[in-house]
């Protein structure tokens, strides 16, 4: 597994070691953890979760166009009658 | 509701007449680039185009929480099958390539008046008036209508010539 170097300020540091320590978690597990909630994926990984969501769903251009189209209508004129347009 | 020109064998409008190198991409695109299958659908080519950074597009926090609102949708959930913390992944990808705007919550222009668009689309008629080099891509033929003449605009599968759009190489 690759290792990596990062600065930190000291109250950043001190943060996370008592963070570490509260969870009992390694400081790496806590980095690995704020990564994934921050969304941090590479673009390989994020494409194959989209080749995935595409095989799900398996519609054809027109089924996946037609349903796009009524639900993004459906969420705009929902939001227009919320504001009394 | 009248569909704008998608399909890969639809006939394809003239493309040529398109000058602008920015574009904001409406949400039915976005939403048909997830959940069609065929990778030549012009929806899905100009979204993989969007991931991999090959095409310029703007978005506005109001425009991604729209497609974030669609994408968790039961309707839409149900066909992706994708948890809300995967759809979060895919969209905080699409924003790292996006140019973000942040257009003003009303919309003061007498010099150049917007359209009044359909019910709900205030969001992207502002994201225009903010940004005027933005070419609007969308599949909703409605408001391509009341957009094209005030900017530019331009179908899914117009966009796809125009750019040339292909499939990576496997």
């Amino acid at each position: 597994m690759p290792r990596t170097t990062i600065t930190l300020s000291e109250e950043r540091y001190r943060a996370l070691k008592q963070a570490a320590a509260r969870r009992g978690l390694t400081i790496t597990e806590i980095v690995d953890q704020a990564l994934e909630l921050a969304g941090i994926n590479t673009r390989e990984s994020v494409m194959q979760m989209l080749a995935e969501a595409r095989r799900e769903s398996g519609l054809s251009a027109d089924e996946a166009m037609e349903l796009a189209l009524r639900e993004t209508r459906a969420v705009r004129e929902e939001r227009a009658a919320a504001r009394g347009d | 509701m009248r569909r704008a020109p998608c399909e890969r064998n639809a006939p394809r409008p003239v493309a040529t007449d398109i000058v602008a190198r920015l574009f904001l991409v409406d949400t039915n695109v976005v939403v048909s680039g997830i959940v069609g299958l065929d990778a030549q659908s012009p929806p899905v080519l100009i979204l993989d185009a969007m991931l991999r950074g090959e095409l310029p597009f703007v978005i506005s926090a109001d425009l991604l929480a729209e497609y974030h609102e669609i994408l968790v949708r039961p309707s839409i959930a149900a066909r992706h099958a994708m948890p809300a913390s995967k759809v979060d992944a895919l969209l905080a990808e699409l924003t790292t390539a996006a140019y973000l705007r942040q257009p003003q919550a009303e919309l003061v222009s007498d010099d150049d008046p917007p359209p009044s668009g359909p019910p709900g689309d205030e969001h992207i008629i502002r994201l225009l008036a903010h940004e005027p080099r933005a070419a609007l891509v969308t599949g909703d033929q409605s408001l391509l209508d009341a957009v094209r003449g005030w900017r530019e605009v331009v179908s899914p599968a117009a966009l796809v010539t125009l750019l040339g759009l292909t499939p990576p190489a496997a």
